[in-house]
């Protein structure tokens, strides 16, 4: 529990009693903070002060924006149970003069992205009981693509509740 | 007038073997050097250690010489955290010049210390590489030297278990570190990349002469003085000390009026933040003492202490005595 007098420049620790000041290179400053993100006001005797509840508002926001950008990058990977199609891209290379256009022209070159194959669903896993002697094969769901799925399902779940404010700063809207 | 010179004969098949000397790759590298400082960054000569207290020589928290319970995320000896992940019952042990981590309850986790090494700027460990090095003892083949740079190192280094010291070196590439990183180096009974393992009850890990490098050779340990080591733990911990005959004063400025005292004490070695303050022992709490003081404020560089005995007239002054401020501004 913490608490900040009007006549100290320091936060009060009644758990550890301790004075930690407001410093952000603190490490016991930054547990104010975490504490304040995550109990409110309940690890607070009184209110908390204006300047902490903003340096602790600011630090959600930047772990948020972390948060946002990793699982967006996580999800812009492909998934393994669908793969990727072959793709295509025509750029300009240069430009060379048509005599009987009597114009410049484009010289373009396509490059092309070979597909990738989606993983199969599912493998067979044999094991052998040595009690009975005997090799048992089962088919049982990719377990890359099981992990794929739950990485990406984390990663969204991620995005859906990150707050409106921290995806438009993160995509400059 | 003609001048006659004779010379003396020179025997070149002697002369060829008296350069045939008996010096190895080292002392060849070292012939083959171009420069003063090719030279001597082949023998390592100059600072070479960064990680501070490496031989466990200052204790400010206190005495460890008796085995205590090893916690989770808990600096004991300066500088040095002691880890323990899944609630493991062991214990930790410092004695001179050397720590031990003991199992005393099989279990599956990790035991380890850990020393965070601080980032003053973003080129300073940056696409470098590092040496760590430290003296081992253990029976557990998994007693091992890792290091923690923005993730787990894929690399690190076991002690075979058989109960002797090793000394243990492991190079690594820091990639890009900068400030506000966590780099640390670990020591303990650990898996790879810190995955837990099953320890037996009665393993245990004894460590000495921990060295972190620039370069890809451990060197020998560099040894330093107990002052120059204290100064450098100071950076990160310090004590006042108002136990027995020390005293300290704080006063109530003449005019102010009625009220708690206070003074401002400045720190033998610049912290390297403004430190959180915390106090052990009893402080004197007659008329003439001051009472358990608490800090005003913080600085990197001083305290102001302020009495919290009750309010004195304006000009008095009290006395701390007692007790001790502790002061801890690690990473």
């Amino acid at each position: 529990m913490f608490n900040k007098s009007e006549e100290e420049n320091t936060i009060y620790c009644s758990t550890h009693n301790q004075w930690i000041p407001l410093n952000p290179a603190n490490r016991h400053y930054q547990e104010v903070l975490d504490a304040i993100i995550a109990e409110g006001a309940d690890c607070f005797t009184g209110d908390i002060p204006a300047e902490l509840q903003a340096a602790a508002d600011a630090k959600l926001f930047a772990q948020q924006v972390e948060a946002y950008k990793t699982a967006s990058a996580r999800l812009e990977q492909y998934q393994l149970s669908v793969g990727v199609p072959e793709s295509s891209e025509t750029i300009v290379t240069g430009q060379v003069w048509n005599e009987e256009a009597f114009e410049m022209e484009d010289v373009t070159e396509t490059f092309v992205t070979p597909a990738i194959e989606p993983l199969e669903a599912t493998v067979e896993v044999t094991s052998y009981d040595i009690d009975t002697d005997t090799t048992i094969t089962e088919t049982v769901p990719n377990p890359l693509i099981v992990k794929d799925d739950e990485e990406r399902t984390a990663a969204q779940d991620i995005i859906n509740n990150t707050p409106q404010a921290v995806k438009d700063h993160v995509d400059g809207v | 007038m003609a001048v006659k010179i004779t010379k003396p004969e020179i025997n070149v098949r002697e002369k060829l073997s008296e350069l045939d000397k008996p010096s190895g790759i080292a002392g060849e590298a070292m012939l083959r050097a171009e420069t003063p400082q090719e030279q001597f960054n082949l023998i390592g000569a100059g600072r070479r250690n960064i990680l501070i207290n490496g031989d466990f020589q200052v204790s400010q928290r206190g005495d460890y010489s008796s085995a205590s319970s090893l916690s989770e995320a808990d600096y004991f000896v300066d500088r040095w955290r002691t880890r323990n992940s899944s609630s493991m019952t062991a214990t930790k042990t410092h004695s001179t010049r050397k720590v031990t981590l003991n199992q005393t309850s099989a279990g599956t986790g990790s035991i380890r210390i850990d020393q965070k090494v601080e980032i003053m700027d973003n080129e300073q460990y940056t696409d470098k590489y590092m040496t760590l090095s430290a003296d081992v003892k253990s029976n557990d083949s998994n007693a091992r030297i890792a290091v923690y740079h923005q993730g787990w190192d894929p690399n690190n280094t076991q002690h075979s278990g058989s109960g002797g010291w090793e000394r243990l070196t492991l190079t690594f590439w820091t990639g890009t570190l900068v400030t506000g990183n966590e780099f640390s180096i670990q020591i303990g009974i650990d898996g790879d990349s810190s995955a837990n393992v099953p320890i037996a009850a009665g393993a245990y890990i004894e460590i000495k002469n921990v060295q972190l490098e620039f370069g890809k050779v451990a060197t020998p340990f560099e040894h330093r003085s107990y002052g120059e080591e204290l100064a450098l733990c100071q950076r990160y911990y310090q004590t006042m000390d108002f136990t027995g005959p020390h005293l300290g004063v704080v006063i109530r400025a003449s005019g102010a009026g009625s009220g708690l005292p206070y003074n401002y004490f400045g720190f033998p070695v610049t912290m390297r933040s403004a430190p959180s303050l915390s106090t052990s022992g009893t402080f004197n709490s007659g008329s003439e003492y001051a009472g358990t003081p608490s800090g005003y404020e913080l600085t990197n560089t001083a305290v102001t202490l302020r009495g919290n005995n009750g309010n004195i007239s304006a000009g008095g002054s009290q006395f701390i005595r007692g007790g001790s401020v502790l002061l801890d501004a690690e990473l």
